[in-house]
């Protein structure tokens, strides 16, 4: 296994000590199979305990450890070290406030992801007795790629529309919500649409499509948000030329 | 101190902490449910599960054959009342999350489909293509957003329990974001932390899996049940122990040594067919497999890798529509991670600790010894899964264990009668605060966390792996002794309040301590051999003296004490454990005696 | 002392310069894209504008056609025509990822490939049309 040194430059942040974010850079010898995180792992373990991160699975599916690593958003965990140069620059996430080193506050999404109202709103209460519903493949199919979402927020690091209109509801929220709209099981459009097709909804995706390119988990969500206003385009008209508003 | 008052508390917001609470507010809308959890939920190690969750839905299946499959599967450890009721009860469970919106894989016709899973003798594995917990713990998280009464708190670390006069009334948690104590009042709590994977050295455990929960139980007084048996799941990626579902299997992939040779035939799993049978072969339970490979790696047939020892996944044959269909998550991890596409090369794999069948001891109802103290999950031992688990009944767990705990939490909160403790539970609050400001208080860092837990960490491989003799565990009892004794050590090169995690890493090192020696113990105490826990120093399984479950008990800094507790049998006694064609042959001659 | 946590604030009118190093350059791109719709705009005026001189007279219009076929108007559609063009094809090359997944008689998905297949297929199709049309009609 070949070791080779790495320059690993993190950007530091520590709300009581500094004023404004610095850089500081470690020496790390990385074996030829790492990841980024592996590399600030040993940072942490050997070099630094005070460094702040967030990770767990190490397999790129518990969505937290994503960081902009050479000014791209990525998930550390499958960073493979030997992709980059000899200096590795490492930040957090971008477009969201530091807590702490590579730590950022998650709260703006979780409330937005609160909002979209992420869960089946049946047409009428099903019960256990009734068995599962009936979901042909296709209609799996559908929704499938815009159910893979692990929340890891890469897509909001990526979205330009959300770094400059916080009402933004953004990449992943909006995803969620068209998968439940589109889900044969659910009914629930009318509840989501002030969420979904309103003010920071899908009308505010100027379909820039960095959002598709960063998921690291193919959830294609400018895609998602494309046909979220075709389907928004077609409610307004259902409802306001249709005699009855559609129904 | 903040203080928050709820009626119930959850601690852990995975499968089945976030089931639980649901379970709470569904039965019982008027109370409040506190959810305090060290990550946010979508982050909980369900998450990293693939293969799928068992419930019997097919018509050709019974919940005789699973509960059969289940007892056998657990070498007769588990306590066979908490079976039947959890065979019953698993395809209503994962009905509700169908309707809650989980993707499952669709049979042509819009039916749930299944998958054969090992040591099941029918395909009662739903699934949801290979990330079945993925879509598991997100259907649960984003159901859990409609109840207004669920109020979470994520990114709090529960450090202790609040305990008094044999009744639960809180925990105390750091809210990580500020280094705040909070203390959370609660009529019950519901334990749901998952397990302690992380105190070893090479898991498919994620990092945040330390024991937390068991640890605060433990040292509660609540015994901790069947902890030796620890699951090394077979096919593990070497190096970074990343997790291959037993799904790949289930769809009909190969386990060979460095000859090529399908070698499970020589450990009465076979014979080999081509084409995948239930519990034969690759479809054997966890424990049989991995002996097998530490019994190929003794004979040196097993491949030399530069992470060690290890032998192939061979998925080739399945062709690249039916891996990119049903193991899609499979090919990027093989490929990104040991640059090995399945589709076109055997993928090299090896045993990797996986799973606690061990834990917090619950009755059925989920409750422990400590009223109104309730515990589910991986972190419990109910015990459905004996000494050893079959794959896929872990999820079905989550759900079936996580509902309980939950309605019967709930009933607890809304019927125990108030108690009159408000002063000794603050005083019990202040002292856990105080505890934690020693520990920013401490000023020479004579050892180092990570050297102790690595230290730990190797001691567990090494007494406590795949196959144990008295020896290595008592050399492993002694280094586990050795860090408890050095861990005051330890101290914060940190000082910050803001998000330490130099701080949470001593607080979880401690955990997975005690956890560690619960287990090292029991493993020393258990003279035979039983499921995954393999004495080469007593070969047989001895249920005249064992067929108990082990019982560890906190004494302090003490080592713990361990005692024993008969196991539930209700309609199957002890049997011979039988796969492949012995188990045909067995069955054929008790058709012909009857 | 608490937490302080620090914005992450862009610049308004810069961001798109300081692009972070995806696989293409997609905030540089999208400008580009967006920004040449200037030119179809560009092009709606001089053909109201040619319209407007039908209206009024051959002599309006034979002046309206001088102008565009003088050195510099010439120069001004060619100009048009490479932007219109371009955005034309940022477009096509969108569309799959904008658009609910057609399904062939399988169920399959109809490839993003065949979809711009289609799409240039009909590009091509109306611009022989045209050509045509001005072949019969031009005297």
């Amino acid at each position: 296994m070949t070791v080779q040194n790495r320059q690993i430059e993190v950007l530091r942040y520590d709300p009581e000590r500094d004023e404004t974010p610095r850089f500081e850079t470690f020496t790390v010898p990385c074996k030829e199979e790492w990841v980024v995180l592996d590399a600030l792992t040993y940072i942490k373990d050997e070099l630094d305990p005070s460094l702040t991160f967030r990770w767990s699975c190490h397999m790129a599916v518990c969505g937290s450890c994503g960081m902009q690593v050479d000014n791209k958003p990525t998930l550390s965990c499958k960073a493979f070290v030997r992709d980059y140069g000899e200096k590795i620059r490492v930040e957090p996430l971008a477009n969201f406030p530091i807590e702490r080193d590579l730590v950022i506050s998650q709260d703006d999404f979780m409330e937005k992801l609160q909002r979209g109202r992420p869960w089946i709103i049946p047409e009428q209460k099903r019960e256990v007795e009734d068995g599962p519903y009936v979901q042909t493949p296709m209609q799996l199919d559908d929704i499938k790629e815009h159910t893979m979402c692990i929340n890891c927020l890469l897509c909001y690091a990526a979205c330009p529309v959300y770094a400059l209109e916080r009402d933004f509801v953004g990449p992943a929220a909006l995803t969620l919500m068209y998968r439940y709209n589109a889900d044969s099981r659910d009914a629930g459009w009318d509840e989501r649409r002030e969420v979904f097709a309103g003010h920071g909804g899908v009308w505010e995706c100027s379909f820039v499509g960095a959002c598709s390119d960063v998921c690291p988990k193919h959830v294609e969500p400018a895609t998602a948000i494309q046909k979220g206003k075709m389907d928004s385009a077609v409610d307004y008209f259902t409802r306001f030329l249709m005699p009855g508003g559609g129904k | 101190m903040q203080v928050v008052e709820t009626d119930v508390a959850v601690i852990g917001a995975g499968g089945a902490g976030l089931r639980a609470a649901i379970a709470v507010a569904e039965t019982a809308p008027d109370l409040d449910v506190a959810v305090v959890s060290k990550v946010l939920p979508m982050r909980s190690h369900t998450v990293a599960a693939e293969g799928g969750a068992a419930g019997v839905i097919r018509g050709e299946d019974s919940l005789d054959a699973h509960f059969d499959d289940t007892v056998s599967g657990g070498d007769w450890l588990c306590d066979q009342d908490a079976v039947e009721l959890f065979v019953e009860d698993a395809p209503k469970q994962l009905t509700r999350l169908e309707h809650w919106g989980c993707p499952w894989s669709r049979t042509p016709e819009g039916g749930v489909n299944t998958r054969p899973f090992g040591g099941m003798k029918i395909e009662r594995t739903w699934f949801a293509a290979d990330k079945s917990g993925f879509h598991i713990l997100h259907t649960l998280f984003q159901t859990s957003l409609k109840y207004p009464s669920i109020k979470r708190f994520d990114e709090f670390f529960s450090a202790e329990l609040l305990v008094d006069e044999g009744r639960v009334a809180g925990v105390v948690a750091i809210e990580v974001r500020t280094g705040e104590i909070w203390c959370f009042k609660a009529k019950s709590v519901i334990i749901a932390s998952g397990g302690a994977g992380k105190v070893y050295p090479f898991t498919t455990n994620g990092a945040i899996k330390t024991g937390d929960g068991m640890a605060m139980a433990y040292r509660a007084g609540v015994p901790l049940k069947d902890m030796e048996f620890v699951q090394y799941h077979p096919t593990g990626l070497p190096g970074t122990g990343i997790l291959l579902t037993e799904g790949c299997r289930g769809e009909g992939g190969y386990l060979t040594n460095k000859h090529g040779y399908r070698y499970l035939q020589d450990y009465g799993l076979g014979p080999p067919e081509p084409s995948p049978r239930k519990k034969a072969m690759e479809l054997g339970p966890r424990d049989r497999l991995s002996q097998a490979f530490w019994h190929e790696m003794q004979k040196g047939n097993t491949i030399d890798t530069p992470y060690g020892e290890a032998i192939n996944l061979d998925l080739r044959h399945l062709g690249e529509d039916k891996i990119n269909e049903r193991l899609p998550f499979v090919r990027d991890l093989a490929t990104s991670y040991m640059r090995a596409d399945p589709v076109h090369v055997p993928v090299p794999v090896r045993p990797v600790v996986h799973y606690m069948m061990g834990g917090i001891h619950t009755d059925i109802d989920a409750r422990t010894s400590i009223e109104g103290l309730f515990a589910a999950g991986e972190c419990a031992a109910v015990s459905i899964n004996g000494a050893n688990r079959l794959g896929s009944n872990s999820l079905t767990e989550l759900l079936v264990f996580g509902d309980r705990a939950g309605k019967h939490a709930a009933q607890f909160a809304r019927e125990a009668a108030p108690a009159d403790n408000a002063a000794r539970i603050d005083a019990q609050a202040e002292d856990c605060a105080r505890k934690i400001e020693n520990i920013y208080a401490r000023e020479e860092r004579k050892e180092s966390t990570a050297e102790l837990r690595r230290t730990m960490a190797d001691a567990m491989e090494e007494g406590c792996g795949i196959y144990r003799d008295e020896g290595r565990i008592r050399s492993t009892c002694e280094t586990l002794a050795d860090l408890r004794h050095r861990l005051p050590g330890t101290a914060l090169k940190d000082k910050s309040k803001v998000f330490n995690t130099d701080l949470l890493s001593i607080l979880e090192l401690e955990n997975m301590l005690e956890v560690a020696e619960s287990l090292a113990h029991s493993a020393y105490a258990r003279s035979e051999s039983r499921g995954s826990h393999q004495r080469l120093d007593h070969t047989g399984r001895d249920d005249d003296t064992f067929l108990k479950h082990s019982m560890a008990h906190y004494r302090g800094d003490q080592a713990p004490e361990i005692g024993y507790l008969d196991v539930v049998i209700t309609k199957s006694p002890p049997g011979e454990r039988l796969y492949g064609g012995a188990a045909d042959a067995k069955a054929q001659k008790v058709e012909a005696a009857e | 002392m608490a937490r302080r946590p620090y914005p992450q604030e862009v610049d308004r009118f810069k961001w798109w310069i300081a692009d972070p190093h995806f696989n293409r350059p997609y905030y540089l791109d999208y400008i580009a894209r967006e920004s040449t719709c200037i030119f179809i705009a560009l092009y709606t005026i001089l053909f109201v504008w040619g319209l407007g001189a039908l209206a009024s007279g051959p002599e309006a219009f034979a002046g309206f056609m001088g102008a565009m076929q003088s050195g510099w108007g010439l120069a001004l559609q060619l100009v048009i025509l490479a932007f219109a063009l371009y955005h034309t094809v940022t477009w096509f090359m969108l569309a799959p990822q904008g658009m609910k997944p057609l399904r062939m008689k399988n169920g399959k998905r109809v490839p993003a490939t065949r979809v711009m297949q289609v799409l240039y297929g009909a590009f091509a199709a109306a611009t022989v049309v045209t050509l045509l049309l001005v072949w019969v009609l031009l005297p």
